[in-house]
Parts: structure tokens; C-alpha cells; sequence
């Protein structure tokens, strides 16, 4: 019945977080600033491992390779997919709220890897860009995502000592 | 937890080899079990859908042809057979039982992928057909579906079905230091 009650709030969450996603607006004050950032870190990144690359916008360009960041990419809908995992598994506000800071951070961290490594692969093993574009990096991410928020509710579940 | 981590990334390197070489074989199911849902749609009634490579061809008498990128519905494969690699009882009745539904689940999800993405592909990426045949609401709409299932469905079915089977959230022996709570004997 908990998982039940659990699983139903997630989705709720989930669809409530998702669909603003669409409209122009947040996507124009939300989704392109962030992922205007990411650009902007990842080739840093990039530059600091020797990569000679440029960055203009959301996008990602060097002699060998050229990447645009896109909604998928910017780790946002594993973000929304973690803030309402957290928020709908009962407990105390402050610990989720500790939680979905965390979590934010330590996606946004392996999103970098992700563009980063991407970006590598696309330049020096193009065959393989495909499979850790839509396959290998998604489901690393999300498997990242379902590992911090079952870590947390494991922890967030246990009754401690007085 | 490292031992969680290792089973989780057997399961995604064996997902992503199995669903990279079972794709062209799994898209001709797919396009199989999608094609009578797609027919519901009268629009769309003698069209003939076909898996090819990674993709699904559509094509009709009346319809511009038209190619869906299948294997972008269907990589959710991969991340159940990692979440399923992690638990214990996987080999064992009750965790075969509960990968076989899981499977069968996403799967099914996966033929209505199909059909939301036949759709969403007519009325948004075929500007000219979609503008004569869809009403703009339905064009958001179709457009949405697709969207709300790649970025979050996709995964969140697989993370459903792992936690509702899974021994481990609810289930598992909690702090062997908590007090335990002693029924009263009547």
C-alpha cells in the first residue's frame, strides 16, 4: 500500500514537473540559461584535457566534432525525475529538501562527464557516439538517479537511536 | 553498495549489448504489435508499419511515408536489465517471476510508444500533412505525449516495476539497533 501510495504521488510529481518543460517560456527562462551553462563548463572541460573547442551558445564545436546540448541532455529530467522520487517518499522536509540539493549537484557533476565524454567520443570513435548518446549515458544517468534516491530512502526509512 | 554498483553495470553492459544486436529483430515485433493500434486511427487505417534496422517504416496508400526512430523508444530495456541485475533473487522464482512482468510491462509500454510516436511524427514532423490533418491542440498534444514519455516515462516505468517487485525498499531488516516493537499478548 506505501508503495502503492508512493508510486502514484511520483507520477503526479513527475507529470506536473515535466509539462511546464514545454512551454516556450520556461524553456527560454529555464532550460536554455542552464543548458547554456553546461556548454560553457564542458568546454572548459574540455580545453583543460587538451580538446580545442569553442563554445557558442548551446552548442559545443572543435576541428573533429560539433555538439549541440538538447533537452535529454542536460540532465534535467533526471532532476525532476529525482525531486519527485524525494518528494513523494514520506519523511521529514529537511531531509529531503538536504536531499534534492545533493542530488542536483551530484547530477549536474556526472551530466558534465556525460557532454564531456561525448564530445570525446564523437571526435575519436564516431561509430560508437550513437550507442553512448541514446543507450550507455541515459540509462548511467538514471541509474545514478534510481541508486542516490534508494540510497537516501534506505536511509530516510531507518528509524535511528535516540 | 560497491557490490550493487558492479551487479548494476553488468546488467547495463549485457542490456546494452542485448538490446543493441536485438533491435532490428525487436522493432519487426514491434512494429507488428503496433500496427492494428495505429489502424484505430482512421486516418491511418491501411497504413503498414515495418521494422527496419533500427527503425520503423511507416508507408500507407494515402499517407506520405514516413520513418519512426524506434530504437529511441525502447532503450528503457537497458536500464531494467540493470536495475533487475542488482537483485539477489534475480535466478531464483520470485525475482524471474517479477523480471518476466516487469519485461512485459515495459514492453507493452513500448507498443503504445510506438503508436504516440507514429502520431506525434504526422502531426509535428510532417509539417504539411500534420496541418491538414491535425487541429493545432491536437498537434500539442500528440507533441507532448511523445516528449513526456522520452523523458520521463521511459525510465520511470522501469523504476516502477523494480520497486513494486523489489524485496528491498519496504521489506528489507531495518537498523539492527532500532527497538524492536513487541506485540501485547490478550
Amino acid at each position: 500500500m506505501r508503495r502503492a501510495r508512493f508510486l502514484i504521488v511520483f507520477f503526479v510529481l513527475l507529470a506536473l514537473f515535466e509539462t511546464p518543460l514545454l512551454l516556450p517560456a520556461v524553456d527560454a527562462a529555464v532550460v536554455q540559461p542552464l543548458t547554456t551553462g553546461i556548454a560553457a563548463v564542458s568546454g572548459r572541460l574540455l580545453h583543460l584535457l587538451g580538446e580545442d573547442v569553442t563554445t557558442r551558445g548551446m552548442s559545443i564545436s572543435g576541428p573533429c566534432f560539433a555538439v549541440e546540448i538538447k533537452n535529454g541532455c542536460n540532465a534535467l529530467e533526471a532532476t525532476l525525475f529525482l525531486v519527485a522520487a524525494i518528494l513523494a517518499f514520506p519523511g521529514p522536509w529537511k531531509e529531503k529538501l538536504a536531499a534534492v540539493g545533493i542530488g542536483i549537484v551530484l547530477l549536474q557533476i556526472l551530466n558534465l562527464a556525460r557532454v564531456v565524454s561525448l564530445y570525446w567520443i564523437g571526435c575519436h570513435h564516431p561509430a560508437a557516439f550513437e550507442t553512448f548518446h541514446t543507450v550507455i549515458w541515459q540509462t548511467i544517468i538514471f541509474g545514478a538517479t534510481i541508486g542516490f534516491f534508494m540510497l537516501w530512502s534506505r536511509r530516510a526509512g531507518t528509524p535511528r537511536a535516540a | 553498495m560497491l557490490r550493487n554498483t558492479l551487479r548494476f553495470s553488468a546488467g547495463l553492459v549485457l542490456g546494452a549489448a542485448l538490446w543493441w544486436y536485438a533491435t532490428p529483430a525487436y522493432n519487426r515485433f514491434l512494429a507488428f504489435a503496433a500496427q492494428p493500434l495505429v489502424h484505430l486511427d482512421t486516418r491511418y487505417a491501411k497504413a503498414s508499419l515495418a521494422g527496419r534496422g533500427r527503425g520503423i517504416e511507416v508507408s500507407g496508400p494515402s499517407i506520405p511515408p514516413a520513418r519512426i526512430p524506434a530504437d529511441q523508444y525502447t532503450a528503457s530495456l537497458v536500464l531494467l536489465m540493470a536495475l533487475f541485475a542488482m537483485r539477489r533473487d534475480l535466478f531464483h522464482d520470485r525475482g524471474l517471476r517479477s523480471f518476466a512482468l516487469s519485461l512485459l510491462v515495459v514492453v507493452a509500454m513500448h507498443v503504445v510508444a510506438m503508436v504516440v510516436g507514429t502520431e506525434a511524427t504526422y502531426a509535428v514532423r510532417l509539417p504539411e500533412w500534420g496541418d491538414r490533418h491535425y487541429s493545432g491542440t491536437a498537434q500539442d498534444l500528440w507533441q507532448a505525449a511523445e516528449f513526456v514519455y522520452r523523458i520521463g516515462a521511459m525510465f520511470a516505468i522501469p523504476f516502477a516495476c523494480y520497486w513494486v517487485t523489489s524485496p528491498e525498499p519496504a521489506d528489507a531488516p531495518r537498523n539492527k539497533n532500532a527497538p524492536v516493537k513487541r506485540r501485547r499478548r490478550r
